[in-house]
């Protein structure tokens, strides 16, 4: 396929796009990811060994495209890596493209390259609209979004449909009333953020910290026992989930889903889509049997980002 | 941190421990589809496999992602895979496998053989899947029951039993006389609390049977209750959650029936269990029905755990500890009664049950053999795909539309499909969430997916 195509994020919906589109002959592909590899990656983001720890995410996956791939000559594929924030990317960088396929685990950067993409829309007074398809999984669900810049519903016009944030527990719980090991966990991470004049944000707690995460958990068994709560299920995998938010993922649906977003890249290409009457977000669900539901989310005419496009 | 921490965050150890120690015979030619089931289940921690190679239409090598599929997966395995490679399926023992995979396979005789009655006896749950362009389907057989205790349903309802509180419960409850609180100690109430004395108050005082209420018209009763009790606590945090709960002060019939029938089927279907996942919850749900008929109030055992609600950490401890209480004299009755009548089952087996009797799900084998219930299908889609795996593409009415499905490229689709197959895979051997029940149809030209029950 004469494209040239750019994925977001190098991670597990990362390496699945990759492979996919390798598979396709997708003639150039760029990837962008700032993330280095971490042994909590690899049951999943299978471009990557146990030696390539540490490395960087783009520029390990590029290389196993370019190099490694024994059939890379006869594919006429050819991979960009960018270890790199997408955020810092001018506009003009985006506009050599055909698609951007992102497979992102935040918000900020999804909001961004949606942003660009519809400006490039809007300065080119519509002559160039490069779609942005927009995957995300967690545990055995995931969605796709398809955005056409200023002719379907933007990122931002579906904005509502992301899940509120977790049910928050009042700092007075946590403080006075803690029953549970979470609430334990965070006022030990609060009070460290308070006493060390850091921001309070847990992600910012890095895994290598091996001493730090010791102390932290060593202070969260104290605390549990003073308000004697049961500490069976707190050891460091379940602080760190609670730290650094982890969410739960797996290969099989990191591969549908980068298999829907592919598709969808195809369908636009190979002209089988009907951008009115077709949807352009599918859901899927795979905890329950297998279940996968399309629909229209329509733009929104107050949209901040893409509203004034809309005729 | 683990390598499978991630995915462990889902089924957990126990969970993976089924899956390292599983055997999954991967049946079929190399294909993108195969490769990419076998890429998943590798990942997800499984390393014995049977591979049963039937020779492939001569697809061009430059198609397939791994080029040598068995040096590259083993590579993405920290122990490396173990395959051991046959080509028939003569000598396979197949009740030391976990699952079957028929991927991509077009030689009918295997899809035969597995539908031989005195095969399809020793049969564990056999995948068929098929992909062609960008469209393609996957069915799912079963040969005996086979019962998921941990669902992992979305919303979990806490179970306080307000409605037969046991002794135990009743004297916490007691302990409480909410009209001398002040608003001071009203608020520190775990909501059960104040719900259960509502129950007392409309019983009582108001002479109404809250059983005969509706879920809105005891919210209603518990609403002017709370008014009278303490106005000053209408907004308190304990005080709403009794509100957004209080549908859990009535009874819930549907799920005493529901129990019921899941006990009638593990006891109808008993002996058609081989697995010895599916023969212990069984077991489990037959010593379930004799545990409920000694104890006159039909009491099914409560999960371990309440969920956290609003309260001190004080009176949290203290309502916790009930619960538990009540948790582990059932958990201790039911391990009698299994070791009178001799069954060994492990006491990690039997909390799980006692945590998720509310989420015990079972699925009934497949009414035919894999042959007869495919071929019988009036499914159009499904008819065109096993025409092209099975038979010739000239037997298909072509349209525009369909040659251009067909002649596009699948490799994303196969993927999909890839994926759904090892997802299903996983599931049935870690026994956790809810399988494919039992055909699933993908066209990804219409990004379109259907489930039939054939």
């Amino acid at each position: 396929m004469d494209l040239k195509v750019l994925i977001l994020g190098a991670g597990g919906l990362g390496c699945e796009i990759l492979k996919n589109l390798t598979m396709m002959q997708v003639k150039e592909i760029h990837i962008v990811d700032m993330d280095t590899i971490e042994l909590s990656n690899l049951n999943r983001q299978f471009l990557f060994s146990d030696d390539d720890i540490g490395k960087s995410k783009s520029i390990t996956a590029a290389k196993y495209i370019n190099e490694e791939h024994h059939y890379k000559k006869r594919r006429g594929v050819n991979v960009i890596p960018y270890h790199q924030d997408l955020t810092t990317f001018p506009i003009e960088f985006f506009k050599q493209f055909d698609f951007v396929i992102s497979g992102l685990d935040s918000i900020i950067p999804r909001r961004f390259i949606n942003e660009k993409l519809i400006e490039i829309t809007r300065e080119t007074g519509f002559e160039t609209c490069i779609p942005l398809i927009d995957g995300g999984t967690e545990g055995f669900k995931g969605h796709v979004k398809t955005i056409i810049p200023g002719i379907t519903a933007c990122w931002e016009c579906s904005i509502d449909t992301l899940p509120t944030s977790q049910d928050t527990v009042p700092m007075c719980t946590i403080a006075n009333n803690p029953r549970s090991l979470e609430h334990i966990i965070e006022y030990v991470i609060s009070k460290r953020s308070e006493n060390e004049m850091e921001e309070g944000q847990k992600g910012e707690i890095e895994e290598s910290s091996e001493v730090v995460i010791d102390t932290i958990l060593k202070k969260c068994y104290e605390r549990a026992r003073m308000f004697n709560i049961d500490t069976i299920r707190l050891n460091k995998e379940y602080l760190l989930g609670i730290l650094k938010e982890i969410i739960p993922a797996v290969s099989s649906t990191n591969a549908m889903i980068a298999a829907a977003c592919c598709n969808e890249m195809l369908r636009i290409y190979s002209d089988m889509i009907d951008l009115n009457e077709d949807g352009n977000f599918t859901i899927i669900n795979g905890a329950e049997g297998c279940f996968t539901y399309t629909f229209s989310y329509d733009r929104r005419p107050d949209c901040l980002v893409c509203g004034d496009l809309f005729q | 941190m683990d390598r499978y921490d991630r995915q462990l965050r889902l089924w957990g150890h126990g969970g993976q421990a089924l899956l390292t120690k599983s055997t999954v015979c991967l049946i079929g030619p190399n294909s993108c589809l195969l490769q990419e089931i076998w890429k998943i289940l590798v990942l997800a921690g499984q390393r014995n496999f049977i591979w049963v190679i039937e020779d492939g239409n001569e697809i061009d090598d430059n198609q397939f992602f791994y080029d040598d599929i068995v040096r590259d997966l083993s590579a993405l395995h920290p122990q490396g895979i173990i395959v051991e490679k046959k080509e028939s399926l003569c000598d396979i023992e197949w009740v030391k496998l976990s699952v079957v995979i028929l991927a991509n396979s077009s030689n009918k005789y295997y899809l035969e053989t597995l539908s031989m009655e005195e095969v399809k006896l020793h049969l564990p749950p056999v995948f068929t899947a098929y992909v062609h362009g960008m469209v393609g389907y996957l069915h799912l057989s079963l040969s005996e029951p086979y019962f998921v205790m941990e669902s992992h349903p979305d919303n979990v309802v806490p179970e306080l039993r307000l409605d037969k509180p046991w002794p135990e419960l009743v004297k916490y409850m007691e302990s409480f006389d909410l009209k001398s609180m002040d608003e001071y100690s009203l608020a520190k109430l775990p909501y059960p609390v104040i719900l259960y004395h509502a129950i007392i108050y409309i019983k009582e005082i108001m002479g109404i049977n809250p059983a005969t209420l509706t879920s809105s018209q005891f919210r209603g009763y518990l609403t002017h209750y709370i008014h009278e009790l303490s106005p000053g606590n209408v907004n308190d945090l304990n005080f709403i959650e009794a509100k957004r709960f209080s549908y859990l002060a009535l009874p819930n019939p549907t799920l005493q029936k529901k129990l019921e029938s899941v006990i009638d089927y593990a006891k109808q279907s008993y002996n058609l269990c081989t697995d010895e996942y599916n023969r212990n919850v069984s077991i489990l749900l037959q010593t379930l029905e004799i545990y409920l008929k000694e104890n006159a109030n039909n009491h099914y055992p409560l999960p371990a755990r309440i969920p956290d609600m609003e309260s001190s950490t004080e009176e949290f401890n203290k309502i916790k500890m009930v619960y538990e209480g009540e948790n582990m004299k059932s958990l201790d009755r039911l391990m009698e009664l299994l070791q009178e009548n001799k069954y060994d089952i492990p006491k990690s087996l039997l909390e799980v049950f006692c945590d998720n009797i509310k989420n015990i799900q079972y699925q009934e084998p497949s009414t035919y053999s894999i042959e007869r219930s495919l071929f019988n299908t009036s499914n159009r889609l499904l008819r065109d795909l096993l025409e092209l795996q099975y038979g010739s593409a000239n037997n298909i009415k072509m349209d525009e539309h369909m040659e251009k499905v067909l002649s596009l490229n699948s490799y994303p689709t196969s993927t999909f499909i890839g994926g759904v197959v090892a997802q299903e895979t996983i599931k049935l051997i870690t026994h956790q969430y809810i399988p494919i029940n039992n055909t699933f149809l993908f066209d990804a030209s219409k990004n379109e997916s259907t489930i039939l029950r054939l």
